[in-house]
């Protein structure tokens, strides 16, 4: 039921439409300097190419975009792995302690900033940093392990730091299952581990491919992380859109692998879409 | 034209999309009176009073209250009150706020706003509640609050959306009593929408029974109940069993009508809405109409069939009779002994009053 | 008694599953609390000779400042203009059918999914292309950008929550539509307008890829600083800044679970 035509229909169009248009005109400028010529020492583009996009094809990059995928892949498992527990503690525990702990532990970082999260993670994998230290006087090891500027540093942080995110989509799977159908299941002789395997996990799967998916299309983005732990070791494709930018000033290239980021992100995210309807179509909901 | 006519709805109708919620209905509702629209859900009784309210505007037709065409008037300038479903109080204010706000809205001084707050809430027995938050009342309570918002305004008309239903039985029953106690002593036209039945019968002046965006009957409580205007109106007002028959012969002020059963029956001429003998028909009798009575000791008997089932509510007792060829008939026994003196599986007769039974042609499509 | 043996040793592998992750997730920050109040520039374990030497450094470095009040310029405007335009927006995309709708939300609501260093990248250049150079109104409308979505979500779900009927009776009771706005549905969406703003503020403060393509010296906010920081130096003072960045959050998160039910607005809890 509709109310008579509001009279400030304007007044709350207007300023969405005006910031669409701004944003869409920075993309529409992106796409447009991706098909421009790079003239190198200066800021200045030449005519339209296609030229850019051709240069993709180098190994160079090329390996740069399959070690992002192959570092959000593992990132994505090892969160969905962590994070199902805390998610489901969170939703299923009945000590309001431990749901306060847990929502504190693992939401919090999501607001302190990439750069505070990136940085701890300096300080902690280090070579004169808190886990070589400790070891050291524990006296497993004698010589420092070497843990920055490593893809499983880089992986070790970006879990923690897409954490968040993977228990917020997770505890929100969780909780719309009905605790009714896992005491059903208790009911007729399953124990928590098959009431686990037979009920709550097939009915969470919804959430686990949409999670799986959001953290791994999240970290293709990933740029402060790898920036500072990977120092300049393992690149991501964000630092290289960074460096061509800004070490070469070759905007228009780093247009193209921009581009192609978003365009993988889009991708991925169009799958999840199919993936998680399908699983509504089956009716897990 | 609609003189002493609270409201008129005339020749109004409103669909979305697919959906015809009113077709072509004209309505008017008498100065005082507490008129009632009842229907079973999507007939459009809601959009009726949202139509009235200004809530909804019509695709056809004009509405006016008091006299004066409304039709394009926006709802806050068409001074009515209207009581919603859940209240629909609102949560950030007070009591004494929620019914203060109609006043302020009209520019009401704070002196006065003050007093008719005061009276509105005695009225409904709130005194005293004002400075409490809706949540903390009981939804008896708030049901009274909406009540005093809605009344304190002086509306001219006041309208309501089944506020009844999100109350539990008992104080469903209780309130229905107060609800009218307080239209009487106010005296303000009411018009109220609700689903169920007894609702409609315990208060209204009149009834307009809908289905399908169409009013089928406008009449008092006892006349679409004993004067049911078509098989719908019949089914859907009180419990009546609907038994196959047929229209056997038409004799002077009756109308023979041999139930498929084998008993035939007199139903008077216009209570019968056939007119041509040979025509399969249902013939709808009340379970009070019916008695039973020991198989073989009648001769006049209606049916005969089996004891099934007992259904004991208090101030009577449901006896179900399984009836060769009828299917379940439902016969109401005063006595409270009914069990022992009609045992499940019992063969017995039943017999029944015809002079409130009625005939509607077979093929005219039984609600469900 | 078996059984009882059983489920406790259950629950102890539980908790220390549990347990094992939590520690992983907060070894971050408690090692950085600790570095910060650590006297020597190198770590040591257990702490030695506690001292605020590396705070007062950090309070002390000019662009530590610079970035700080630069952040709550920016902050500041890019929070305020999002709530407005997001609580609009939500507003008409709740209560109003028109044409490119859908276009507009899709639009507004693609920074969710549109990597930051892209968006950053694309306000530079188009800064470029109009010849502006990295000012603060470049910075604000790219924050704008990228905090909207979270704003329209907050206020959308508080929106919809409302009841129409609520609407519906002030309308009854002789409420023009401004009046119904003020004061059924503003303050109704207290809570949601609040929540928005909050995360605004905070995503927009904490904000570090897209701004570092879009600051200038100038216009440097202080996680931009900070980056420039680490690059350069490394002694602690950084671990300093963390510190407080660390506590004031959680302590604004805790305040915001509390007033505005922040499990609610992250839809974590079934809504009911």
């Amino acid at each position: 039921m509709r109310v008579q035509r509001s009279p400030f229909f304007y007044w709350f169009v207007l300023p969405s439409a005006t910031l669409a248009i701004v944003f869409a005109a920075a993309m529409i400028a992106l796409l447009q300097y991706s098909l421009r010529q790079h003239i190198p020492g200066s800021l200045v583009v030449g005519g339209f190419t296609l030229d850019n996009f051709a240069r993709m094809a180098k190994w160079v990059y090329a390996r740069v975009f399959v070690d992002t995928l192959l570092l959000s892949f593992y990132t994505a498992l090892l969160n969905l792995l962590l994070g199902y527990p805390l998610a489901y503690a969170l939703i299923r525990s009945r000590s309001a302690w431990l749901k306060g702990v847990i929502f504190i532990a693992t939401i919090a970082p999501l607001f302190t900033g990439d750069i505070v999260r990136t940085y701890s993670w300096i300080i902690v994998l280090g070579n004169n940093g808190f886990v070589n230290v400790v070891l050291k006087e524990l006296g497993i090891i004698t010589t420092s392990l070497q843990m920055l500027y490593t893809p499983f540093g880089v992986v070790v942080a970006l879990v923690q730091y897409s954490m968040p995110v993977m228990v917020i989509i997770l505890a929100a799977a969780i909780s719309h299952i009905d605790v009714d159908y896992e005491k059903a299941a208790a009911s007729l002789g399953a124990n928590p581990l098959k009431v686990f395997v037979n009920v709550t996990l097939p009915l969470s799967l919804p959430g686990i491919l949409s999670g799986f998916i959001t953290i791994f299309a999240w970290t293709l983005s990933a740029f402060a992380t790898p920036q500072l732990v990977g120092g300049g070791k393992v690149n991501m494709i964000a630092n290289m859109v960074y460096n061509v930018g800004f070490s070469n000033f070759d905007f228009p290239f780093a247009a193209v692998l921009s581009l192609t980021a978003l365009g993988l992100t889009m991708g991925l995210l169009t799958l999840l879409r199919l993936s998680v309807r399908r699983f509504e179509h089956v009716g897990l909901h | 034209m609609s003189g002493d006519n609270a409201v008129r709805l005339e020749a109004v109708s409103k669909r979305f999309g697919p959906v015809t919620a009113a077709s072509d209905i004209t309505l008017d509702v008498r100065r005082g009176e507490f008129l009632t629209l009842l229907g079973p859900s999507g007939c459009g009784k809601t959009t009726l009073l949202n139509l009235i309210a200004g809530f909804v505007e019509p695709d056809r037709g004009d509405i006016y209250i008091d006299g004066q065409r409304v039709t394009e008037t926006p709802p806050y300038q068409r001074s009515l009150g209207v009581v919603f479903q859940n209240y629909a109080l609102f949560p950030h204010m007070s009591v004494a706020q929620n019914v203060a706000f109609g006043l302020k809205m009209r520019k009401v001084g704070a002196g006065e706003i003050r007093a008719r707050v005061q009276q509105a809430l005695d009225i409904v027995h709130l005194a005293g509640l004002g400075e409490r938050r809706p949540r903390q009342l009981s939804g008896g309570q708030q049901q009274r609050v909406a009540l005093a918002r809605a009344l304190v305004v002086d509306p001219k008309v006041l309208l309501l959306d089944e506020p009844l239903s999100a109350l539990d039985k008992n104080l469903r029953a209780e309130m229905q009593v107060e609800l009218k106690q307080i239209q009487r002593r106010v005296g303000v036209t009411t018009v109220f929408v609700t689903h169920d039945q007894g609702e409609a019968l315990s208060l209204s002046d009149r009834i307009a029974v809908m289905s399908d965006g169409a009013i089928l009957q406008l009449a008092t409580p006892a006349g679409v109940y004993r004067r049911p205007a078509s098989s719908f109106v019949a089914s859907f007002i009180g419990n009546v069993n609907r038994l196959s028959a047929r229209l056997a012969a038409i004799d002077g002020g009756t109308a023979r009508v041999e139930v498929a059963a084998g008993g035939s029956v007199d139903v008077p001429l216009e209570r019968c809405g056939v007119r041509t003998p040979g025509r399969d028909v249902l013939l709808y009798v009340r379970p009070e109409s019916l008695r039973l009575a020991r198989e073989g000791e009648v001769t006049a008997a209606l049916a005969a069939g089996t004891v099934q089932a007992h259904v004991f509510q208090g101030t009577h007792v449901d006896v179900y009779v399984d009836c060769a060829g009828l299917g379940l008939v439902n016969v109401r026994a005063a006595s409270l002994d009914t069990a022992e003196r009609w045992p499940v599986g019992r063969r017995v007769a039943v017999q029944g009053d015809m002079a409130e039974a009625f005939v509607f042609a077979r093929d005219e499509a039984p609600p469900t | 008694m078996r059984r009882a043996t059983r489920r406790r040793l259950w629950r102890l592998s539980a908790g220390a599953v549990l347990g094992a992750i939590l520690l992983y997730l907060t070894i971050p920050s408690l090692v950085v609390i600790m570095a910060a109040f650590n006297d020597k520039a190198i770590l040591s374990f257990p702490p030695q000779n506690p001292s605020l030497r590396w705070f007062v450094k950090a309070y002390n470095y000019d662009d530590f400042r610079k970035g700080f009040y630069n952040g709550l310029l920016v902050t500041g405007w890019a929070s305020a203009i999002a709530l407005a335009v997001g609580t609009t927006f939500a507003y008409a995309i709740d209560r109003f059918s028109f044409r490119g709708k859908a276009t507009l939300e899709t639009i507004l609501l693609s920074p969710l999914v549109i990597p930051h260093f892209t968006v950053g990248l694309a306000f530079l250049i188009l800064a470029a292309q109009l010849n502006v150079t990295r000012t603060f109104s470049l910075v604000v409308v790219t924050h704008v950008v990228l905090v909207l979505p979270f704003v329209l979500r907050c206020v959308y779900v508080s929106l919809k929550n409302i009841d129409t009927a609520l609407e519906r009776a002030a309308v009854s009771l002789g409420a023009p539509p401004l009046a119904v706005l003020l004061r059924i549905d503003l303050p109704l969406l207290a809570p949601g307008l609040a929540g928005g703003w909050l995360f605004a503020a905070i995503l927009s403060f904490n904000e570090f890829t897209a701004s570092l393509f879009v600051t200038g010296q100038r216009t440097q906010t202080l996680p931009v600083a900070m980056y420039t920081y680490i690059r350069e130096y490394a002694d602690p003072s950084l671990a300093a800044i963390s510190a407080v960045f660390i506590v004031a959050t959680a302590m604004i998160l805790v305040l915001a679970d509390r007033f505005l039910g922040l499990k609610r607005l992250l839809a974590i809890e079934a809504g009911r």
